[in-house]
């Protein structure tokens, strides 16, 4: 592979949401994509080997790191450590982020390296979030989930989301140009209090062919606010059981039908 | 004459203070059983490597990453029956989910719900069933006499695939309808099965308990 365009594009690096997952630490998560067809890699952080021999259409991580600004090399595969790398990027981290590094191709051919930013609000109880990334090169992609186009123009390194029900569902892909289907009817399924992100990997668009690639991003599910078992009463708990009630309401006549003895006799004439 | 009187009427007034004083100091407690067994040795993150501050680099979990190879995941056996003997309870297991932000229960009185979103029998986490203690229509409900459960008795499930789970209490507790927490619903930690009613007072301005009964149980053997 010649040496790549380096095209760093960090997208949605929004200042002030520094937490990413509910997690509260100051580590940072980094995810790993590899979408760029036909290449294996090692991987590089700070001039370290992280990767060794990973290959296409492959994920590694999370990897927990502080933050920083860190050096990401891409070597082909048993490449010496000082050799020219292909692809390089330097990647500001932040504190308490979580993000995916993603290795793809260009409109052009070209291999890149984009940062998404993982940022998903905690999900309200028995919900999963659906986030579609296309980092497939080339023209934009329209969307089809459980058959209904949900995206018409899902523009190169753009990103489409939804929050749903957790279980079985289907996505396709069309050029949004053509509305040629690209990617056929697929199987995906959401589990809950998870967010899943599918890339569209691949291409570019229109030469190459296209795959999905997923990502689970978990820690964000919500307990349920309650657990309402019951109405009408009939179990509720009574201050005192039926048998304490009968002994006191028996001792409360037996005391009036004594008083009552003892007063007749202390009033004579009577 | 008079003196069986007096005697008599001596007696009434004991009964009448002592019987309500020991009925409270006798009322079955609340909780019983120890917590302990929620504890998990340590909250585990397997699939994180962490780099340490000299940036030693970990092994890094490399794995596959298209959607085609990604089969639904196993997350164990489903829930069909619930057996409690100590109560008389044989009942029917349906898996519920989440309305209005709150469990869903089955309507019908005598059957049990299963919340899908947790844990299930052989998995780590919180199997959670969850019964009506009563209803103003049907009457008592399939966990009417749950908060006397205790500590020692045989509560069994018998699965989809016909196999039977066998648990014992360990403890049981009644919560604030608001306080109920979290583990609950948990799909990590320690294998337990969760038995979840209404209880404690019953508001007749809302029509709800304000309670929720909760009983603990841990894999036999």
């Amino acid at each position: 592979m010649r040496k790549a365009s380096i095209i760093v594009g960090a997208l949605l690096f929004v200042v002030g949401t520094a937490s990413a997952t509910p997690a509260a630490s100051t580590k940072a998560s980094v995810t790993i994509v590899h979408g760029l067809p036909g290449f294996t890699a090692d991987i590089y952080l700070d001039g370290e080997l992280l990767l060794d021999g990973f290959e296409p259409t492959s994920t590694a991580g999370p990897l927990r790191v502080p933050p920083g600004r860190y050096d990401v090399d891409i070597r082909p595969v048993g490449a010496p450590a000082d050799s020219p790398p292909v692809l390089s990027a330097t990647v500001p981290i932040m504190a308490g982020s979580n993000i995916s590094l993603v290795a793809h191709v260009t409109r052009g051919g070209d291999g890149a390296l984009t940062v998404f930013e993982n940022t998903f609000r905690r999900l309200p109880a028995g919900r999963s979030l659906l986030r579609v990334r296309h980092v497939a090169g080339g023209p934009p992609l329209s969307v089809r989930f459980d058959g209904r186009l949900v995206k018409e123009n899902l523009r190169f390194r753009g990103e489409w989301g939804t929050t749903t029900d957790p279980g079985p569902h289907r996505i396709s892909f069309a050029s949004s140009s053509a509305n040629e289907l690209l990617i056929p009817s697929t199987d995906i399924q959401l589990e809950e209090g998870v967010a899943q992100i599918v890339y569209v990997v691949g291409g570019p668009v229109g030469s190459g062919s296209l795959e999905l690639m997923v990502q689970s991003v978990r820690g964000l599910r919500s307990a349920p606010s309650g657990v309402l078992t019951g109405d009408g009463g009939l179990g509720a708990e009574p201050v005192f059981p039926g048998w304490s009630l009968a002994v006191m309401v028996a001792a409360g006549a037996t005391l009036l039908v004594c008083a009552r003895q003892l007063l007749k006799v202390r009033v004579p004439g009577r | 004459m008079n003196r069986f009187y007096w005697w008599a009427g001596g007696a009434s007034i004991l009964a009448l203070v002592t019987v309500p004083a020991w009925t409270l100091a006798s009322t079955p407690e609340n909780d019983v059983g120890s917590l302990l067994p929620l504890r998990s040795a340590r909250a585990s993150a397997p699939d994180e490597a962490v780099v340490g501050g000299g940036l030693k680099l970990p092994k890094v979990a490399i794995r596959p990453g298209l959607l085609a190879d990604k089969a639904a995941p196993n997350r164990g056996r489903i829930p069909r029956r619930l057996r409690i003997d100590a109560i008389g309870v044989y009942a029917p297991i349906v898996p519920v989910g989440v309305t209005h932000g709150t469990t869903q229960i089955p309507a019908d009185v005598d059957t049990v719900g299963w919340y899908q979103f947790g844990g299930r029998p052989g998995k780590p986490g919180s199997t959670l069933l969850l019964a009506h203690v009563s209803s103003g229509t049907q009457g008592p409900g399939v966990f009417f006499l749950l908060r006397e459960l205790a500590p020692g008795d045989d509560v069994n499930v018998e699965m989809r695939d016909g196999s039977w789970a066998a648990y014992q209490v360990f403890a049981r507790r009644s919560y604030a309808k608001e306080a109920v927490p979290a583990r609950l619903f948990s799909r990590i930690g320690p294998e337990v099965l969760i038995l979840v009613t209404c209880g404690g007072r019953f508001s007749e301005a809302s029509g709800r308990y304000q309670d929720n009964v909760v009983v603990y149980a841990v894999p036999r053997g």
